[in-house]
This record gives C-alpha cells, structure tokens and sequence, in this order.
C-alpha cells in the first residue's frame, strides 16, 4: 500500500508520542494528600493521555487507507518570524520595549514586502511610540524601558 | 423572573454613559476589524481580551459585544468592494455584493448589508433574551454529571461539526482540554506540569493561547500569501433606499434571521453554513431565483440577516449553559471568566442584572451598529486602501502588548509565539483550532465536574449513570456527534470508490 498521506501520520504519531509522554508525566503527579475517594489529581490527565493515544492511532489507520495526498510545507516565513519574535522578547527588559519592538515591527515589515526606507522607519517607531504612550496614560503601566530606565527613575 | 422583569432591567442598565461610549468603540472596532480581510470578530474580540482587564465588568462585555456586532456586519464591506471577504462568513454576501459592486451599485449593496444586518443582530437579541433564561432555568437543575456531559456534548460538537476531520477535531480538542491541565489543581491546588515556573501555577495564558493560535498563526500564514495591493475604490456612502429595498424582502429577512439564530445555537456549524443554508433557502422561495449570484438584492439580505442573527444564537448555549457555540463566543466566554463572571445557568441566579446587562448591550450593539455604519461607512472603506505591512505590524503590536499587559510576565509572551507556531503548524496539517480553544475553555468545568462525578459515583458508575437521565440522553447525543460525521465520511469514501471502479471499467471496456 502507498502510503498518500504522510502528514496525517506524522499527527498521529506526534500524538501517540505525545499520549505516551503525558501518561508518563502524569503518573510522575502522585498528590501528597489525595480525598480517597473519585479520580485523582493525576488520573485527569491520564485519562487524557490515553484518550491521544487512541485518537494518534485512529488517525494513523485513517492515514492508511485516506486517498487525499497530502501537501504539508512550511515556509521560510516560519522560522524567520519566530527567530524575531524570539530576539524581541529575549531582549525586551535588555533594549526595552520601544527600541525591541521597533525593530520587531521594521523586520516584519520589510518580510510583509515594504521596500520604502521612510515608511520603515517612521510606521514601526510612530506604532511604538504611539502604543507605549497609550498603555502608560490609558492603563498606567510602564513597558519595559531597558537601558533608558534612567529617564523613568 | 419574567421576561418583562428582565426586559426593564435591561433598559435601566444600559442608561449608562460610559458603557454605552465602550460599546460604541466595540462596534467600530468590530467593524474595522472585519472589513480587514484576514481580521474578523474573533481576531477582534481576542485582541481586545486584555484590554479589558482594565475595565470593570459591563464595559468589558460590552466592548466585546460590540466588537462581535461590528465584525460580523464589516466583512460585507470588503467582500463587496473588493471581492474578498473580509470573514469567512461573508463569504456568502460576495456572490451578489460583488456582482452588484461591478454594476456601480456598490453603495446599494453595502446599504443593504447595514440594514439586514441590523436586523438580524436585532430579531437575533430578541431570541436570546427570551430563549436563554428558559434554558438556564432548565439547566439550573444540572448536577456535576449533567455538566461534565455537557461540556463534552459542546467539544464533540464543535470537534465533529468544524471543518475537516472529525478525527482532528477530536484530536485539538483533547490538546486543548490537555493544556488547561497546566497549572494548580483545580479541586486540591496541586501544582502540574509548571515545570517549577510560578508563572505557569495559575495555568496557561489565556490571552496568550487565543492570540497565538488565531492572530500570530493568520500573521505568519498572511506573510507567505500573496501581497494584497492598494485599491482603487470609488466613494461609497450608505443610501435610506437600502432600507425600503431590505423591507421589500421581509419574509426573507425574518426566516434568514431564524435560520442564523437556529444556526447559531448549535456548536460549530458557524457562519459560513447559516449564510449557504439562509442563501439557499431564499434562492428556492424567491420569485426572482434567476437574479442571485448576479447581483440580487434578495441574497445580500438573506446572507447578511443569517450571518448577523448568529451572533445571538452562538450567545445562547453559551450564556445558559456556559457552552460556547463558536470560537468567538469561547473568546468572549473567555474574557467573561477573566471578569470573574462564569457563563452558565447559576449565572443568571447570582448576577442576573449582569445577565440583563448583556441582554441590553447585544439589543443596543445592534441599534448603534446603525449610525455607525452610517456615518463612518466611508472611513470603513478607505482601510481598505491600507498597506498590507502597516497592518500586519498593527495587529503584532497588539499581540504583543495585549499579552503582555494580562500580568506583565515575558514567559507570556513566549507562550504566544510557541502558540503561533503550533496554530500555524496546525493549520498547514489540516487540524481545526477552534477546538482547541473551546476545549481550552471548556476544560476546568470538564475536569471539576467530572472529578466531582467520580466522586459521586464511587465505585458503581454504571449504577449512578443509571440514575442520571440527563446525562445519558446528553453522553447518547455526544456519541452520535462522533459517529455520524464518521460514518457520512465512511459512506462518502464507498461512494467514491464504486464511482471509480465503475469508471476504470466503462474505460476497459471502451477500449477494448
């Protein structure tokens, strides 16, 4: 049998994994003062973790005999934005939030296709500024300033 | 208490200058992220979760009331402008707004959209104030067995009605129901799966969830599609004559209206289906029938009237019985919780006047829905002129900060990347994610109430669930959720293949 649809049995797989991983930690949760009585604290999640299981292999036996080829891919897009929304915030309490976040915003940008220095520039600093603004009037709270925290105090 | 009782409370309620403003804002912003195609109400109503923290309770459902008014009327405008719907159930008003639009009678079209959506959200109100305290009155006497069965009739649901796989459906709604483990235990405070982060001791981010699966996952997937150009739109204003148009199809208007509500009231069918099934419906009792998909007037009304009225009927289970109908009602239900107001029966016994207040706000969103329309629907339209990058950098700020403001810990905001990536990853295999945030949503009243049953029943659960009519009628519905798309499926697949054998051997025998 050809298999067509590989993405549906990597999910299953994924979940049969995933099943196996949460019963594991699940029993790993035994509660220092159970009520003696009904499930316990971890048999909750147990329950869950076995119920994946069964889920993970119905679809791979779905898999099996499903027609429907499978076009699973994932762009570059994927790990590029998640290496910048990874940068802002490992560097958000370092640089702040105004100069993370427009920085943040510029790159987004310039993938989303700006190609104008201008609005590059002005959008993701005027965006930032803007919101910092607001929440701080608006809800009173202070973003992350970073290294200009010496201007707050 | 009787519906005039309820009715009046409504009205003293909602002579509040400061709610009202808020719900105004609600709608506008409703509207504005809605006529956005790729936004929508849910994507609204998420990011404005965390701003609501701020506010005290009627102001912040009121917000997110008018967001869900505004968003569902918005996405007429794009779809009939540009062709695109602005969301997924509007999809059903570009097959005669865009025709109409090309004749030059844009103006007409979006008139007709306002009217008909006032309408629907209006007759949509009224059905939820008379249905829902009846309904909770009746789910008032619910123990822990009929509530835990319930929440799994509304996860089934959702699961086996979404689009896609039932399978898959199950499966993120269990991912769900599996991430609002995380955290105290919920009976004995127990910490599990923190992984020694505090942060985490009182559960997942809420706000962090909704925004990465729904509006961090659309922001990566926008960026892979093709870039939208700026349009070039002719001015566009909102006509009277879209009203006398609208009344010219009353019996439309009202049985479109029903069928959105009715539509609505069930966990996930959604919008796109009360739009075809209204669409079609109207198209069969028409005198017209030949005119739709070419620009008929009738079918802008049936579209718009039945995707509105399901705002209210998506409102009802999740008022009464604290099952949320949609996504979006999750979102709301959601923001509810965070308010401290728990959606469900006892509701409606312990904050009744918030109940009421509610009421008012979805009668009154849709009153407003009118001038702002009015007014502002040229404004609407020039967003639509909005670069593609200046507004995927708008709603990532607001991501960002809207998840950040909830407790002011970065381990959120990693939360919301994570569940970017995971909502992407689960878009490009097909899974559905609405599931996953109902199941979510859904999971603490699942878990306490199962437990509690466990409890209850002791070692004799056959014996206990014997007792419980309720739950067995609801746990058979739940079954029959499952199994019936399994087997439509089934028999789907046979009749494909018999179709295919008999083809190849019509072809063998034509060749030979």
């Amino acid at each position: 049998m050809k298999l067509k649809n590989r993405t549906d049995l990597a999910v299953a797989v994924i979940a049969v994994l995933f099943g196996i991983g949460l019963y594991y930690l699940s029993s790993q949760l035994a509660s220092p003062f159970s009520m003696g009585v009904g499930m316990p604290s971890e048999g909750y999640p147990q329950l869950l973790g076995i119920l994946m299981v069964i889920i993970g292999l119905i679809i791979a036996i779905e898999s099996m005999f499903n027609s429907k080829t499978s076009s699973f891919s994932v762009s570059r897009f994927l790990p590029l934005s998640f290496i910048l929304f990874a940068l802002f915030t490992y560097n958000l309490d370092s640089l702040g939030f105004i100069f993370s976040c427009t920085i943040l915003l510029c790159a987004i940008m310039l993938l989303a296709g700006e190609r104008n220095k201008f609005r590059l520039f002005a959008i993701p600093s005027g965006l930032t500024v803007f919101v910092f603004t607001l929440v701080y009037l608006g809800f009173n709270i202070i973003l992350p300033l970073g290294f200009l925290n010496f201007l707050y105090e | 208490m009787d519906i005039l009782t309820t009715l009046a409370e409504v009205f003293t309620i909602l002579f509040d200058a400061h709610s009202l403003f808020i719900l105004a804002l609600g709608v506008t912003f409703g509207v504005i992220v809605g006529v956005l195609p790729g936004m929508g109400p849910l994507l609204g109503v998420v990011l404005a979760i965390p701003f609501t923290f701020y506010l005290d309770p009627l102001p912040s459902i009121s917000l997110l009331i008018g967001i869900f008014i505004g968003g569902n009327y918005g996405g007429a405008i794009s779809s009939t402008l540009l062709g695109i719907p602005g969301t997924p159930q509007a999809a059903v008003t570009l097959l005669d707004g865009y025709p109409m639009a090309l004749k030059g009678k844009s103006s007409e079209a979006i008139s007709i959209s306002l009217f008909s959506s006032f309408t629907g959200t209006f007759i949509s109100a009224i059905m939820l104030i008379i249905i829902s305290p009846m309904l909770a009155s009746f789910a008032l006497n619910f123990g822990p067995a009929e509530t835990a069965a319930l929440a799994l009739l509304g996860l089934t649901g959702i699961a086996s009605l979404s689009e896609g796989s039932t399978t898959k459906g199950i499966l993120a709604g269990l991912l769900g129901l599996i991430l609002a483990t995380i955290g105290n235990d919920p009976l004995i405070s127990t910490e599990r799966f923190t992984f020694g982060y505090v942060e985490l001791q009182g559960g997942v981010s809420e706000v962090a969830l909704m925004m990465g699966i729904f509006a961090v996952s659309e922001l990566i997937i926008q960026l892979e599609s093709p870039k939208r150009a700026s349009q070039s739109l002719g001015k566009v204003g909102i006509q009277i004559s879209g009203l006398t148009t609208m009344l010219r199809h009353k019996l439309c208007l009202i049985r479109s209206s029903i069928i959105g509500v009715l539509v609505g009231v069930i966990p996930g069918v959604g919008g796109v289906t009360a739009g075809f099934m209204s669409y079609k419906v109207a198209k069969d009792f028409s005198k017209e029938p030949e005119k739709f998909g070419k620009g008929s007037d009738e079918g802008i009304v049936a579209s718009e009237a039945s995707n509105s009225a399901l705002g209210g009927g998506a409102m009802i289970p999740m008022l009464a019985l604290g099952i949320p109908g949609d996504p979006t009602t999750a979102a709301m239900m959601g923001g509810m919780l965070i308010q401290g107001l728990n959606p469900g029966p006892r509701l409606f016994v312990t904050d009744s006047a918030i109940v009421n207040s509610i009421f008012g706000a979805f009668l009154m969103g849709a009153l407003i829905l009118l001038p702002v329309g009015f007014f502002l629907g040229p404004i609407f339209v020039k967003l639509l002129k909005v670069r593609y990058a200046t507004l995927l950098a708008t709603v990532l700020i607001l991501c960002s900060v809207g998840t950040y403001l909830v407790q002011s810990y970065t381990l959120d905001l990693w939360q919301l990347w994570i569940f970017g990536v995971l909502g992407y990853l689960m878009r490009k295999a097909d899974i559905p994610l609405s599931p996953l945030a109902i199941g979510f949503v859904l999971g603490p009243v699942f878990e306490v109430n199962l437990r509690r049953t466990s409890m209850l029943a002791g070692d004799g659960y056959s014996e206990y669930l014997m007792g419980q009519p309720i739950t067995l009628t609801i746990l058979t519905l739940t079954v029959v959720a499952i199994v019936y798309p399994m087997v439509r499926t089934l028999s789907k697949m046979k009749k494909a293949k018999t179709e295919t054998e008999t083809k190849t051997k019509t072809e063998t025998v034509t060749q030979s």
